[in-house]
């Protein structure tokens, strides 16, 4: 399997009915800007022909967008994940108990990696499995999270490294609402701008309409 | 219940006069308004109505999940507890607990967290149970919850603000610029009557008013996101989950 496809797949998409949708898209596109070209439509037929393009970038840009919103929606389950796995660890649950009860919790995008994890430290003790779960993640705090409830599990349930798991992740939660925050109003922001493109369009329409009527009286001279 | 008719009104009207101002035609005008009021009754309204919903139900779980964990600290009972809360409950919630009469007081627990619809309820669920079994100290073993409800219940408040803010913004925004077709409208009288003789022209104006409505439907959309009420027939499923495209698989 290629390496794209891959990708595709590991966000969820069918890589086959991509194929298919473009494949079938690109004939229909090619295909009629070549009748529109026999019938000497030249501009219309290379604007039909450029659809293939927007459209492949348009694609572009759409999984794009599903890979942000995955990456945030597994950042967003770690969150709550792991505000389980507090209370079970307060509840005196030992990590791995904590971590196995946690999965209860868990979507699709997280549960295999809690999986693996689990799995992992069943024949590795080391601090390496956090790690690797750490990577899935672009927010160098889950690594730092990782890491204390590793040192947890070293020093048993001595409440130093609880409350260093429990600052950690407070802090995390909270960088979390934050960029939840601050995405919501630059989405708000942009939507808003729309007033300004409309008030562009106006002028627009109105300097074609005032050029469209001094080219009228020229003519007309 | 009263946006249901407010705001299509409002759009109407507005779509109507702009319409009307614009292409000075009351035909057109009325194609306009009666778009808006379409979207409206169809899009907005029930959007802007579920939210209020919401936002209400959720913030009645906050206050219910802090309550019942202070009780419980003085109580240290789960039913005594929840008969003492219940005692409480008022409106829609008192009304929708008639549908769970006879029921045992931990399943009405668990069934709330579809009333609620709060991402922490199952955590909430979670400490009764644990709770139960193992007792402890409610305050000392709640704290974090404690602490998520505190939260949450500030971010509802400043994401009602924020939504109150940028849609005032919206707003604003909008109506200069329909002062601006306004003022040009009056403006430039015969000028303007002769200028809507042109087929790019009217096409440019039904772009901007097709913009607006455009442009009001995804603000919605990204305000107030539709919810999945499980158990609730009212609002029916809508899923407030990532919704999956055509192109993706269909199987979790």
């Amino acid at each position: 399997m290629e390496k794209w496809e891959q990708k595709l797949r590991n966000l969820g998409f069918n890589a086959k009915k991509i194929k298919l949708t473009f494949l079938l898209l690109f004939l229909i596109f090619t295909i009629s800007s070549i009748l529109l070209m026999m019938r000497h439509l030249w501009g219309l037929a290379g604007g039909v022909f450029a659809l293939n393009f927007i459209i492949v970038l348009g694609f572009y840009y759409y999984v794009r967008q599903v890979k942000e919103q995955y990456a945030r929606k597994k950042e967003e389950e770690f969150a709550n994940v792991f505000a389980y796995f507090r209370i079970y660890i307060r509840h005196g649950r030992n990590i791995y108990q904590a971590l196995q009860l946690c999965q209860v919790h868990t979507s699709y995008t997280l549960r295999p990696l809690l999986e693996n994890l689990l799995s992992s430290m069943d024949h590795d003790s080391s601090i390496r499995p956090f790690i690797d779960f750490a990577q899935h993640f672009d927010n160098s705090l889950i690594e730092e999270v990782m890491i204390a409830i590793f040192q947890m599990i070293d020093a048993g349930r001595d409440s130093r490294y609880l409350w260093h798991f429990n600052f950690l992740f407070s802090k995390y939660d909270a960088v979390i609402a934050e960029e939840k925050y601050r995405q919501k109003t630059k989405l708000l922001e942009r939507i808003n701008l729309s007033a300004m493109v409309g008030a562009g369009i106006l002028v627009v329409n109105l300097a074609i309409g005032i050029m469209q009527l001094i080219g009228g009286v020229m003519h007309g001279i | 219940m009263k946006n249901k008719y407010i705001i299509p009104v409002l759009l109407l009207v507005m779509g109507t006069f702009f319409g009307i101002i614009g292409f000075a035609s009351y035909i057109k005008g009325l194609i306009v308004g009666g778009i808006y009021f379409l979207v409206a009754v169809g899009e907005i309204a029930p959007r802007i109505n579920m939210y209020n919903v919401i936002t209400h139900r959720q913030k009645t779980g906050y206050q219910f999940m802090n309550n019942f964990l202070i009780t419980l600290s003085v109580h240290r009972n789960i039913s005594d507890t929840y008969e003492i809360i219940e005692k409480q409950f008022s409106g829609e919630l008192a009304q929708w607990m008639q549908n769970l009469e006879g029921v045992m007081v931990h399943e009405k627990i668990s069934q709330l967290a579809n009333y609620f619809q709060i991402d922490i309820y199952p955590l909430f669920i979670d400490f009764l149970q644990v709770y139960e079994h193992e007792g402890g100290e409610v305050l000392q073993m709640a704290e974090y919850l404690l602490t998520s409800i505190r939260q949450n219940t500030a971010q509802l408040t400043s994401y009602d603000a924020l939504y109150g803010r940028k849609m005032m913004e919206f707003i604003l925004l909008w109506l200069m610029t329909f002062a601006i077709l306004l003022t040009t409208r009056f403006s430039l009288g015969a000028m303007y009557q002769t200028m809507l003789t042109s087929l790019t022209f009217q096409i440019l104006l039904g772009c901007l008013f097709l913009l607006f409505i455009s442009a009001l439907v995804i603000l919605m959309r990204v305000m107030f996101r539709k919810h999945n009420f499980q158990g609730d027939k009212q609002y029916g499923k809508m899923g407030a989950k990532i919704k999956k495209s055509w192109f993706q698989r269909k199987k979790d």
